[in-house]
């Protein structure tokens, strides 16, 4: 069905469900309206507007329908691997096994932002000694302690070495829960020295050969666990499948990047997009689905780009967003205020850059933990986020700062220092807390003086 | 001869030294300035600390690690704002597997590159022996001297030998101690200006047997092997320092643990201090578990500033009720 763009209350996405589904139910076995979710203690999105296409409502059903996935997967004796803080490589292996479903723990960071702190995760960190002065990722320990938001799966992997330091002490202290972890190192990225052989990596960094071998050979003991965990050996032929698959995701992506960060209108909100992008980093737990839902999503979105309408006001102001907002409604308020997403940096750029095809399949999915935008330098990732601004046009950048993360108060500076050196766009370092609704006042005045300064430099 | 400053255990003082430079190992005190990067929310006050120093030191070169995200990120924060030759030295998380091993050597050998490049001599292996005996001679002598120094001087002889390599001697020998309650202060770097700590415990009739923070005992290297220190001293060297010290940043970090329990036994240890920098995700998120761990009384000193103004009274009270606990 078509109709004119629109974002949606919950209800009103309700009532539109009724509408379009009185007959018949949607396509896909994981359908239903969004109250059910709400109804279920996701009440975050009783505050949240909403994309009103059915494209959207699939991409919403599928992350939120995640957790049933896992378990049927568990029920039908599929073995679950728990991916640790790659954020995007280790699933790319898991998914080459048909018996094998990955998924990040790390999600749970959502957790309380989705149901309003009802789970009680952050108390239970609390009581575990991490405290507020930890990101948000520390609802993870709650989430495995009260066993409540996702299977416990039978193999936990995380990457250690160049990574925040919350993660790791989060990770070793749910090791300490009797959870055994297989930890692999990810070395701090660092630019080739002389007579160093230097190795291009995916976004177009460089990284000694030397440091490329060290994830491969680190890949390789991922390997020999998954296969101790199926059964069956991990070949080649198995990982270039999956390496196609993922690809295939990467590339609608980039597609919908693309559409929606450069058409006028905005063709599709900022939350859609937070959303669809986190689908590049595990699939959520199905990574054909994935692809159909992102077909779906692509082909909503071309088609509005091709209509010329949007969900937004023409001249709302091009925005580039730095790192993932603690509570979703942020996306919303961008866009009240008057501005649009125009580019993102949620921490997971390499997830969403495709993994060469050309190169022996653990060679390449070396090279794509490497490009990792947290385990290099602050002015790599600077450099990258410049590029990006520049491809879709950005008019101002918003850099969100992450409660409690470690490495916010120096990459921000870093970041922020080096757009300035190198562009005149306005920008904003502003925090977002898991809940925002008691700063909402300020954030949005805060986005609202952003939005004026760049529309007045036009 | 110039000095290269750095404060990490992983780094070797050999390294440095067989290269013809100064290694000095530093503590940061407070009120040092802010000549180096802002204070920034969130940034441990260490690291930011430990630059400001660095930078008053007048060094030849900075070498940070990644023992911490924290101090990977403050290397490229100071970088940027210092002519001073900085590096960056990746001591992996991981420590058991031959990857692991393998990065900290590589990274040995291109700390020794950049040495050379900033006024080093590059040093035959017969060199690097002799310096490594050198310093496991003077390693064992300073150990030595806890059975006749205070637990302050005893560790305050450590961190003079990580900042200069020699050993001062002339500290008065500690009388024969009797019924003091002995108690392991654990934890991250201290600062130079808080080692009043010691003060406080020995006042309320406890003794620091046991100094578990990353200045202290902890994270002395064990001893150079005779055959592989002839035979290959990198390696040995790269062994003593990668392969036994025990961290908080390792992982797993079941060396700490295992380590703690040894050192517990040995010298009975009744109660343990916890100091910890705020911002320290790593020893924050340790603390519970190392409570639960222990079985013992544990009392933890977390302020920014343990003896700022405000806080030196509310840390001896804290620390003289934490003592008659024990009692
Ligand atoms: S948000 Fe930042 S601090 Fe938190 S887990 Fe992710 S990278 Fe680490
Ligand atoms: S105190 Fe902790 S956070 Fe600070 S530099 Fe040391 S290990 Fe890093």
């Amino acid at each position: 069905m078509t109709c004119k763009p629109a974002r949606l209350s919950l209800c009103q996405w309700d009532q539109r469900y009724e509408e379009l589904y009185a007959s018949a139910p949607p396509p896909y076995p994981y359908g239903g309206p969004l109250c059910t979710h709400a109804e279920d203690g996701d009440q975050r999105l009783t505050k949240l507007l909403f994309d009103n296409s059915e494209a959207a409502l699939r991409l919403w059903n599928f992350l939120l329908s995640e957790e049933d996935r896992l378990q049927s997967a568990r029920d039908r004796g599929k073995k679950l691997v728990g991916a640790m803080k790659d954020l995007g490589t280790v699933p790319v292996m898991a998914y080459a096994l048909p018996e094998v479903v990955a998924f990040y723990p790390d999600g749970a960071w959502w957790i309380p932002c989705v149901m309003e702190l009802s789970a009680g995760l952050l108390s239970i960190a609390d009581r575990m000694g991490i405290d507020e002065t930890f990101c948000p990722v520390r609802a993870m320990l709650g989430a495995f302690e009260t066993q409540a938001h996702f299977p416990i799966p039978d193999l936990l992997i995380c990457s250690v070495g160049a990574t925040c330091d919350d993660f790791s002490a989060i990770a070793q202290r749910l090791a300490g829960m009797g959870h055994p972890i297989l930890w692999w190192e990810i070395p701090h990225r660092r630019f080739p020295e002389a007579g160093e052989e230097a190795v291009t990596l995916p976004g177009g960094l460089q990284a000694p050969r030397s440091q490329v071998e060290v994830v491969r050979t680190e890949l390789e003991r991922i390997k020999s666990a998954f296969k101790g965990l199926a059964g069956v050996p991990l070949t080649d032929e198995m990982l270039e499948l999956s390496i196609t698959k993922t690809n295939e995701v990467r590339r609608l992506l980039d597609r919908l990047r693309y559409y929606a960060y450069t058409a006028t209108p905005c063709p599709l909100p900022a939350l859609e997009m937070l959303i669809a992008e986190m689908l590049a980093i595990h699939f959520c737990s199905d990574q054909d689905e994935c692809v159909r839902v992102l077909e779906q999503l692509v082909e909503e979105v071309r088609s509005r780009v091709i209509e010329g309408t949007g969900v937004l006001p023409e001249d709302n102001v091009r925005v580039f967003w730095v790192n993932p907002v603690a509570d979703l409604r942020a996306m919303n308020l961008l866009e009240d205020c008057g501005g649009r997403l125009c580019g993102t940096e949620f921490l997971f750029c390499h997830a969403l850059e495709p993994i060469p095809e050309d190169l022996p399949p653990m060679e390449a999915l070396a090279c794509s933990a490497l490009a990792d935008p947290m385990v290099g330098s602050a002015a790599d990732r600077a450099a990258r986020i410049l590029a990006e601004i520049k491809r879709f046009g950005a008019e101002a950048v918003a850099i969100s700062r992450i409660p409690g993360a470690s490495h916010c108060a120096t990459e921000g500076t870093i970041i922020r220092d080096y757009l300035q050196a190198s562009m005149t766009l306005p920008i904003l370092e502003i925090e977002i807390p898991p809940i925002c609704d008691g700063m909402a006042a300020s954030i949005k005045n805060r986005l609202r003086a952003l939005v004026e300064t760049a529309r007045s430099q036009r | 001869m110039k000095r290269i400053i750095y404060s990490c255990p992983f780094i070797p003082a050999e390294w440095l030294a067989a290269h013809g430079l100064h290694p000095c190992r530093i503590l940061p005190g407070h009120g040092q300035g802010h000549d180096s990067p802002d204070t920034l929310a969130g940034l441990c006050q260490y690291a930011r600390l430990f630059s400001n120093c660095a930078l008053r030191e007048s060094p030849g070169a900075i070498v940070f690690s990644t023992l911490c995200d924290q101090m990977r990120r403050m290397a490229e924060l100071l970088g940027r704002q210092t002519s001073i030759p900085i590096f960056l030295f990746n001591v992996p998380s991981t420590w058991q597997s031959p990857a692991a091993r393998q990065i900290y050597l590589h990274e040995l050998v291109r700390l020794g590159r950049f040495l050379v490049t900033h006024g080093g001599v590059e040093p035959k292996q017969e060199y690097l022996s002799e310096v490594m005996k050198s310093y496991d001679r003077k390693r064992e002598q300073l150990k030595g001297l806890r059975q006749h120094l205070s637990a302050r001087q005893f560790s305050e002889a450590i961190v003079n030998f990580h900042r200069s390599g020699s050993i001062e001697t002339n500290a008065n020998p500690k009388g024969i101690e009797v019924d003091k309650l002995p108690v392991a202060l654990l934890g991250g770097p201290m600062f130079a200006d808080i080692f009043e700590i010691f003060d406080l415990v020995a006042q309320n009739g406890g003794d620091i047997a046991l100094d578990a923070t990353e200045s202290g005992e902890r994270t002395l290297p064990d001893r150079f092997n005779p055959t592989n220190l002839e035979d290959n001293p990198l390696d040995e060297l790269a062994h003593a320092y990668f392969g036994t010290i025990p961290d908080v940043s390792r992982r797993p970090n079941t060396l700490l643990y295992e380590w703690l329990d040894r050192m517990i036994r040995e010298r009975g240890i009744r109660g343990i201090i916890i100091r910890y920098n705020t911002w320290c995700d790593l020893w924050h998120a340790e603390v519970s578990r190392l409570k639960e761990h222990a079985g013992l009384p544990v009392l933890t000193l977390h302020t920014e500033n343990t003896y700022a103004p405000g806080e030196r009274l509310r840390t001896a009270t804290r620390i003289e009720a934490f003592m008659d606990l024990l009692k």
